[in-house]
């Protein structure tokens, strides 16, 4: 026989015993299934969650002083925004890139007084697709320029401090000499986001408003919040964006001003892929054994082949394409099995509060997550899936496969 | 020749395919069981830094602070409804809050201040357990305050430090003084490291210039007290408070734990379904290669259900083995999970829902670590070995011999 008949061999013994080759067939189904799915959902959600996060603070990539991350003050700046803007809207993957103005604020109005974190910002650069929050203007409206008299108050801060639209507020910083100063300025836009930190304590100013109060130059910021196509490229992005703006500023990706949502991300990977390893592991112990039951019924089968002149390394090579019919039949299958399902997941989504009761949204690390959960498998994973299925189950086959090719003709034959 | 010895011989016919079965349910066993564990200590980690340090198990503040935290709702007369409270056996103390400014150098932060009553308070929050750098708050020293980890990091301080802190005081003055930082805390949760300024209760009223009331009240139970129990009977000591627990405060978080301990059930059967798999072809094997010496059994006047019995013994030995070398291999694992942990610390520090997670994620060892990852084996091993049982119990002696 030649190659290709060894094949058809291979693929007919497969069917030998029709109900232990499905019920195999069904353990990697099934493995392959879950893999899918478990993977599927992380990558969309946390892909998710990452551009959410990035649109809640300051974007995939963070272009500010070297200092600023272990010690955020006001007089740790960036100058020269303009030119810093310009290099990052030529880098590649880069969609949006923002300027702002962070650090904290006491208001005050005749009733009450808090502090609240501010960001001041330029209106032309941003949007809801940069500034998440901004899709909870429930009240009045964007500031019109840089320069305006207004302030965009967190709804519950709004309340606190008994005020509602055209009101007044004052604003108290220190200033680049660590002087306290004070600005004036109307309520114009009123923010409620369902997020208690955004809600409570967060206003918006607008930018060259603050520069004139804490002392800024009209090209100097905090940070530059860069938003790129694709966040699994903010590593890339960071370094090129590092490489053209060069020592005196720093590009962080998203991972480094944000490692608390990183490490929560790192460990709910980690114990995904642990539990998708224990399945793996579990789904090829028992292709081993069915494989290697198999090759034992039939070793005086085999005795006889080698008799009659089948050599070792094809006897080898025989049982090593059956475990390769298995494994590309189950491949086939679990395509067939998981489709359905994941299509489904892709598009309708799960949602959250049919999982958790009174929900009123997840906070991962002050992250809060969408209520409806969709799925998405990023390509290379699920390639990693496919491969490490039949990788998974061609190494089980090695051992019987080897117990096959030491046959020994005279011994197996006499076996009854 | 007893079922169980016969069993048990015809456990080792086939010893590898024996040897795997029982490996691999032992190593889903044992990875199960830690993962139960670190669970347990996970939830109980997360549950303990809630009642311990962040919210406690039920609160109580007058009309509608919740939604408008003003320094002017208060609790008048705290100290009457704390007497009465600790005269039937619970922990509770009265804390002032407050907003405000706090400034160091050339930088400053939005700051939530927290009066405390040093001594009533260590019987109800650990929080003065949770220092990181220097010393929790004594009444002789009031100008030293402690701060959240966060806060420190944005104003670039350490103990020893001096700190402006800024607020508007009751009389509608501007409240300002110097203080020291006396301490620096861990990490407890969200709201507390970024704008968290822990002062005495003297100090507090002093700066803000508040002579009498209580803006919050923190009451613990005595061990396993309903919490709704609880909250009718601060409800009834209080009079127009307004009372909720942690779970009402914190109803997602709630919820979530709750919901976890049922996931964790999920990810076990998930797991089982593959050992189902595998027990179920292997013990159809072991029929199938079986057929005619079972007909030659019936036909000498063994019963079905003895034949039965022989094949749930045969699962029955194997899964009893499994749970053996499972449950031994996991005690050194548990151990070393529960007393050395796993460093979350390379990680930076983890927080879900604005509770702070630990450093170190030790796992908790309670009975159901052991119990609900072994039952669900035994219920799934049942399931898959029905089919063959059935099958060889149900076989005609005719057939079966003619069989080959």
């Amino acid at each position: 026989m030649k190659g290709n008949s060894l094949a058809v061999m291979a693929w007919r013994n497969l069917w030998r015993n029709r109900r232990r080759t499905v019920l195999t067939l069904s353990s990697i189904v099934f493995g392959v299934f879950l893999a899918v799915l478990f993977t599927a959902l992380q990558d969309q959600n946390w892909a998710d969650t990452i551009d959410l996060a990035a649109r809640i603070s300051g974007g995939h990539v963070t272009i500010e002083h070297p200092d600023y991350l272990d010690a955020p003050k006001l007089t740790l700046t960036i100058e020269n925004t303009g030119r810093l803007k310009e290099i990052a809207a030529e880098t590649t993957h880069v969609e949006r890139v923002a300027e702002r103005i962070s650090g904290q604020a006491m208001l005050a109005t005749a009733a009450d007084s808090f502090g609240a974190a501010f960001l001041a910002i330029d209106p032309a650069d941003e949007d809801e697709a940069t500034l998440s929050m901004l899709e909870g203007l429930v009240e009045g409206e964007m500031f019109a320029t840089t320069r305006d008299k207004g302030v965009i108050l967190g709804a519950r801060l709004a309340d606190n401090l008994g005020v509602g639209m055209g009101k007044r507020v004052v604003y108290t910083m220190t200033d680049v000499n660590g002087d306290i100063v004070a600005g004036l300025a109307r309520v114009s836009g009123i923010i409620r986001t369902g997020s208690r930190g955004i809600d409570g304590g967060l206003c918006l100013l607008p930018i060259d408003a603050v520069r004139a109060i804490v002392g800024y130059a009209p090209d100097e910021a905090t940070q530059l919040a860069v938003f790129i196509d694709d966040q699994r490229q903010s590593d890339v992005v960071a370094d090129d964006l590092q490489g053209a703006a060069g020592a005196d500023v720093a590009a962080l990706p998203w991972h480094r001003t944000q490692p608390e949502l990183a490490a929560m991300i790192a460990m709910k990977v980690g114990s995904t892929r642990f539990i998708e390893a224990l399945i793996a592991v579990l789904v090829a112990a028992g292709i081993f054994n069915t494989l290697f039951i198999s090759v034992m019924e039939r070793m005086r089968e085999f005795g006889i082949m080698n008799a009659i002149g089948f050599s070792s390394g094809r006897l080898f090579a025989l049982v090593m394409l059956e475990s390769l019919w298995l494994a590309l039949v189950g491949l086939a299958a679990s395509v067939a099995v998981t489709a359905g399902p994941y299509f489904y997941l892709a598009s309708t989504g799960i949602k959250l509060s049919s999982i958790y009761e009174d929900v009123e949204g997840l906070d991962v690390a002050g992250i809060t997550l969408p209520d409806t959960m969709t799925v998405g498998i990023f390509p290379e994973n699920a390639a990693i899936i496919a491969i490490a299925a039949v990788l998974a189950i061609v190494l089980s086959g090695l051992y019987p496969a080897w117990k096959a090719g030491h046959v020994e003709p005279v011994e197996t034959i006499r076996l009854v | 020749m007893g079922i169980f010895k016969m069993a048990w011989r015809n456990l080792w016919r086939h010893s590898r395919r024996t040897v795997v079965t029982v490996a691999a349910m032992s190593l889903a066993l044992f990875v199960l069981i830690l993962y139960s564990g670190l669970i347990e200590g996970y939830l109980q980690n997360m549950e303990g830094n809630i009642l311990d340090l962040e919210v406690g198990d039920v609160q109580a503040h007058a009309g509608d602070y919740l939604n408008r935290p003003s320094i002017y709702t208060r609790i008048d007369e705290p100290e009457s409804l704390l007497d009465t409270l600790e005269g039937q056996g619970y922990r509770a103390t009265a804390r002032l809050l407050g907003g405000g400014l706090v400034a160091a150098g050339d930088s400053s932060a939005g700051a939530s201040f927290r009066g405390i009553d040093v001594e009533r308070d260590a019987g109800v929050s650990q929080i003065y357990l949770h220092v990181n750098d220097g010393d929790w708050l004594d009444p002789a020293e009031p100008k030293g305050v402690v701060i959240g980890r966060r806060l420190a990091q944005t104003l670039d301080v350490e103990t020893g430090d001096e700190l402006v802190l800024l607020g508007q005081a009751a009389d509608g003055s501007t409240a300002n003084d110097l203080f020291e930082v006396r301490g620096v805390l861990m990490g407890v949760g969200d709201a507390t490291d970024r704008s968290g300024i822990f002062l005495t209760a003297e100090a507090f009223r002093e700066f803000f210039a508040l002579s009498d009331g209580a803006h919050q009240i923190i009451l613990r139970r005595q061990g396993e007290q309903a919490l709704d129990d609880v909250a009718m009977a601060v409800r009834s000591a209080g009079g127009e408070l307004d009372v909720k627990t942690w779970r009402e405060l914190m109803p997602t978080m709630a919820s979530m734990l709750d919901s976890t301990r049922g996931l964790i059930q999920i990810v076990f059967y998930v797991v089982y379904v593959v050992i189902a798999i595998l027990v179920l072809n292997a013990m159809l094997m072991a029929v199938f290669e079986r057929i005619r010496e079972f007909g030659v059994l019936k036909a000498i006047g063994v019963s079905p259900a003895t034949v039965l019995k022989i094949i749930l013994v045969e699962a029955g030995l194997q899964t009893g083995i499994a749970i053996l070398i499972g449950v031994a291999l996991s005690i050194p694992g548990l151990w070393y999970l529960t007393n050395v942990g796993i460093d979350m610390g390379a990680m930076g520090g983890i927080s879900l829902m604005g509770v702070a997670f630990n450093q170190i994620w030790y796992a908790i060892v309670t009975p159901y670590t052991f119990w609900a990852p072994v039952a669900a084996l035994v219920v799934m091993v049942s399931l898959a070995v029905s089919y063959p049982a059935f099958k060889a119990a149900r076989l005609g002696p005719l057939e079966a011999m003619r069989h080959h």
